[in-house]
């Protein structure tokens, strides 16, 4: 019985495996990006007095602290709470469906590969530690992007943002990375909020569309890199 | 015939492997509970010396750093990092202590106020390592620095502090944060590097610690 479940669950793993990436058609070139959605939206936000965490001895100076950072408690708590009431914004699959339709080829200056966006997130240990291919993915060459973290940023005088950490690497035709690259993007929101909170469908238009000028300002970023660093000898 | 002893020998083996994970749990009562912190904080102050008008100045930065940090040090990050060091020796515990991950952190308002065990062990050996702030600072004179607060906390077999040392590790940074539209992977992997530095500083002073509460 519980061998059967085992089975059943094998089995179950393997359709969700089939069903958590889709592709374009093969590419003739037999080159594959894998695209990774990050595993959400999370939130920091930055005030205008925040505790010195150089001082650490004084009762006056103690006192201003705590009291700096117990109303700072309050409206991050607050944010967190409403972030946490929204309707999952940016959940994986709205990623999914924004990475699906954006223009990443020409972006990564990687024409002719077909692009595999997978559903769900890579869990962080995998993104920091392996080295070799994410994807199960034989392809003659290969290469994947990762949305590591999409933030939704308040800033004291500078209003409210959407950053995101994107990582890429291109194998090639080797088994290890001829190049890599990360850099943390933003891009000013003007409706989308969370303190306080509008998640109307307009500001989630303006939320998606924040995360598809953050592809493409990465896409200017690892171009930069590239004029100044040649990598493809 | 040498088959069947071989077989057999393995059969021994197997069970005596199967048999340890118990024997090193009896043998082995000391628990380290180990969270991560939940509370990143930046702050960069330029010549104007801090105030609202440099807060204004430096905030979107702060932001970003604020969010690299916690990226490249999230909560199985810090653990990952932790774990990756002796923590048994480095804190002086007995030979064997368990380490027990908690993913979530503390809420940080309680990390003072609590004074009992903060998991539901009932081991009769218990500590814990709390990590409580991670905090990045850039200043005029001071330069850029990564600081971290550690706790640590000895129970013995009940639910009074026996020994309590609360200390900040610090270290300069090289690469952190990086400029803006650079490649920040490097100065990102630099963040993990240095707080296992803070811990290795915070341990030192620890075990001084220690060893002059024993005397």
């Amino acid at each position: 019985m519980r061998r059967s479940a085992m089975i059943g669950g094998a089995a179950l793993l393997c359709i969700v495996g089939a069903m958590a990436a889709s592709a374009q058609e093969p590419a003739p070139s037999g080159c594959e990006l894998h695209v990774w959605p990050s595993a959400g939206l999370s939130q920091v936000r930055q005030h205008g007095r925040e505790p010195d965490p150089r001082r650490s001895a004084g009762l006056i100076d103690g006192l201003i602290d705590a009291e700096i950072a117990r109303r700072n408690a309050v409206k991050d708590q607050r944010a967190s709470a409403n972030l946490a009431e929204a309707p999952a914004p940016m959940a994986p699959a709205d990623q999914a469906t924004i990475l699906k339709s954006a223009p990443l080829a020409d972006a990564l200056g990687l024409s002719g590969y077909s692009i595999i966006v997978h559903d769900q997130p890579l869990d962080t240990r995998t993104i920091r530690t392996k080295t070799t291919r994410y994807a199960d993915s034989d392809a003659r060459c290969y290469a994947d992007l990762v949305i590591s973290d999409i933030v939704y940023a308040r800033v004291y005088a500078h209003g409210r943002k959407l950053k995101a950490f994107v990582r890429f690497r291109d194998f090639g035709t080797d088994g290890a990375p001829v190049a890599s690259f990360g850099t943390w993007v933003e891009t000013d929101l003007k409706l989308f909020s969370i303190d306080p909170p509008d998640t109307s469908p307009a500001a989630l238009d303006d939320l998606a569309a924040a995360y598809r000028q953050d592809l493409a300002a990465f896409g200017t970023a690892l171009k930069a890199n590239r004029d100044a660093k040649p990598v493809h000898s | 015939m040498k088959l069947t002893t071989m077989g057999l020998l393995g059969a021994a083996l197997a069970s005596f492997a199967g048999a340890m994970p118990a024997a090193a749990q009896d043998a082995a009562p000391c628990e380290l509970h180990v969270w991560p912190a939940e509370r990143m904080s930046s702050m960069t102050t330029g010549l104007l010396g801090g105030g609202l008008i440099d807060a204004a100045v430096h905030a979107n930065k702060d932001a970003s750093n604020k969010a690299q940090m916690a990226s490249a040090l999230d909560s199985p990050a810090q653990l990952d990092a932790l774990q990756s060091l002796d923590l048994v020796k480095m804190l002086d515990l007995p030979a064997g202590t368990a380490i027990i991950r908690h993913e979530q952190p503390l809420e940080r308002k309680t990390m003072n106020s609590v004074k009992t065990r903060r998991s539901d062990s009932s081991a009769h050996c218990y500590n814990e390592l709390i990590v409580a702030d991670v905090a990045y600072q850039k200043a005029a004179i001071y330069g850029r620095s990564l600081r971290t607060l550690f706790m640590l906390r000895k129970f013995g077999d009940d639910q009074k502090i026996d020994y309590e040392y609360k200390a900040w590790g610090g270290n300069g940074l090289k690469l952190f944060p990086p400029k803006e539209g650079e490649d920040a992977v490097a100065a990102m992997d630099e963040l993990t590097t240095v707080f296992k530095k803070n811990f290795e500083e915070y341990s030192n002073n620890a075990r001084k610690s220690m060893g002059a509460k024993a005397q």
